[in-house]
């Protein structure tokens, strides 16, 4: 698409946010995510949508957390390339593990409504929420259980209310990952 | 979560941070805190009274030689392994010193224990040597795994192992000017054993123990 930032505007754009720029990240982000999705049906064709869209959410986070470990004199699509790759490995592992416990007969099952995930029982949920890292768990815990609002969260724990929305989002993939091994 | 508002919420949490310098400017880093405290150990136990001659001897200059080659590309390598997109035939680089230091080294020991009759297994194992190897390596280790901390989290596993190399490596230069040859079996087992552990309890421990952090500016 003609205007979409190329390598070199990665790069540029890469090396404003990590000055702090949240318009040029916001912007380096959203061009970026089409091209993630594209190498990652690459690098797995037979992936469906929701895999892929995981493969992606995960790089975005890894970016991220190494942002400062890009070099802005160096092309941006290799080092996002790579860290791509990782995750999409973490990804396909993951569900390698899942698909060794499940039966085919899952497939042919319906989708779960959403309230189904109410219906997963509380000793179980609650062994997967203390299996999660510090700061995931005490995002569940203020967010979900105290229900608390995300401004609430964010003066009680002390975090920014984007660092919990990471974390929020971090805990329910791996609660669906603990859940789906639990099963 | 749908992947826009990820991308709102990483926005939202966006903070300036320090990029981080190139493995080479990490590397010399690295030397101008191990060296000085490596040599200062070294005049600290002694200089071996043979060094002068020694250092005539070619075996002698390659085996220090390959060893402080070995622990520059491998310190290079452990710092460039927490860099996503460094090639992979360049985090391979430190293998050829390795090799060649291995071989020097199996070469000079094997002789001494020949010439000298020495019991090749009293030598592996003398513990003597231990904590002296222990001063001499410590402070490259540690100096190392606070560097590693800096990278990006993915290339943890391979910025460990060689990064414990390179320690070793220069304990072993330092080594080498204070004890002869004998102590050399010691600080390979001890300090490669110490790889060994770490690669065993990587996958459990490392992402922890080095979790690597963003530098905030």
């Amino acid at each position: 698409m003609a205007g979409e930032p190329r390598g070199p505007e990665f790069s540029a754009l890469m090396a404003a946010a990590q000055d702090g720029d949240r318009r040029a990240y916001g912007e380096l982000l959203r061009a970026l995510t089409p091209v993630l999705r594209a190498m990652a049906r690459r690098h797995w064709t037979m992936a469906r949508v929701q895999d892929i869209e995981d493969v992606v959410q995960e790089t975005l986070l890894a970016i991220h957390q190494a942002r400062h470990t890009f070099d802005p004199g160096r092309p941006f699509l290799p080092w996002a390339g790579t860290i791509l790759r990782h995750r999409l490995s973490d990804v396909r592992r993951a569900g390698q593990r899942r698909g060794r416990r499940e039966t085919p007969i899952v497939d042919e099952l319906p989708a779960p409504a959403p309230s189904a995930e109410h219906a997963t029982d509380v000793p179980t949920l609650s062994r997967a929420i203390s299996r999660l890292p510090a700061g995931q768990r005490q995002a569940v815990e203020l967010l979900k259980l105290k229900e608390m609002s995300l401004q609430e969260a964010a003066s009680e724990s002390g975090q920014s209310v984007g660092a919990l929305k990471v974390a929020m989002h971090r805990a329910l993939l791996r609660l669906r990952q603990l859940l789906g091994e639990a099963e | 979560m749908d992947t826009d508002r990820l991308i709102d919420s990483l926005v939202d949490d966006l903070r300036p941070v320090r990029r981080l310098a190139s493995p080479g400017r990490r590397l010399l880093r690295w030397l101008a805190i191990s060296v000085p405290v490596v040599g200062l150990i070294v005049l600290a136990m002694g200089i071996r009274p043979d060094l002068p001659p020694m250092l005539l001897e070619v075996p002698f200059l390659a085996e220090i030689g390959f060893a402080a080659a070995t622990a520059l590309t491998a310190g290079w390598a452990a710092l460039a392994a927490g860099v996503p997109g460094t090639p992979r035939w360049r985090l391979a680089l430190p293998l050829l010193p390795l090799a060649l230091w291995l071989a020097s080294f199996a070469g000079h020991w094997l002789m001494a224990v020949k010439m000298r009759h020495v019991d090749a297994l009293a030598v592996l194992f003398d513990p003597m040597c231990v904590p002296m190897i222990a001063e001499i390596g410590f402070v490259p280790a540690a100096a190392m795994a606070v560097m590693i901390r800096h990278g990006a989290a993915d290339g943890v596993k391979p910025a460990t192992l060689w990064g414990m190399l390179a320690a070793t490596a220069l304990a072993d230069v330092g080594l080498r000017m204070v004890h002869g040859v004998d102590a050399v079996p010691t600080v390979i087992i001890w300090q490669f054993g110490s790889v060994a552990v770490f690669s065993a309890l990587g996958p459990i421990a490392l992402p922890r123990l080095l979790a690597p952090r963003a530098a905030l500016a």
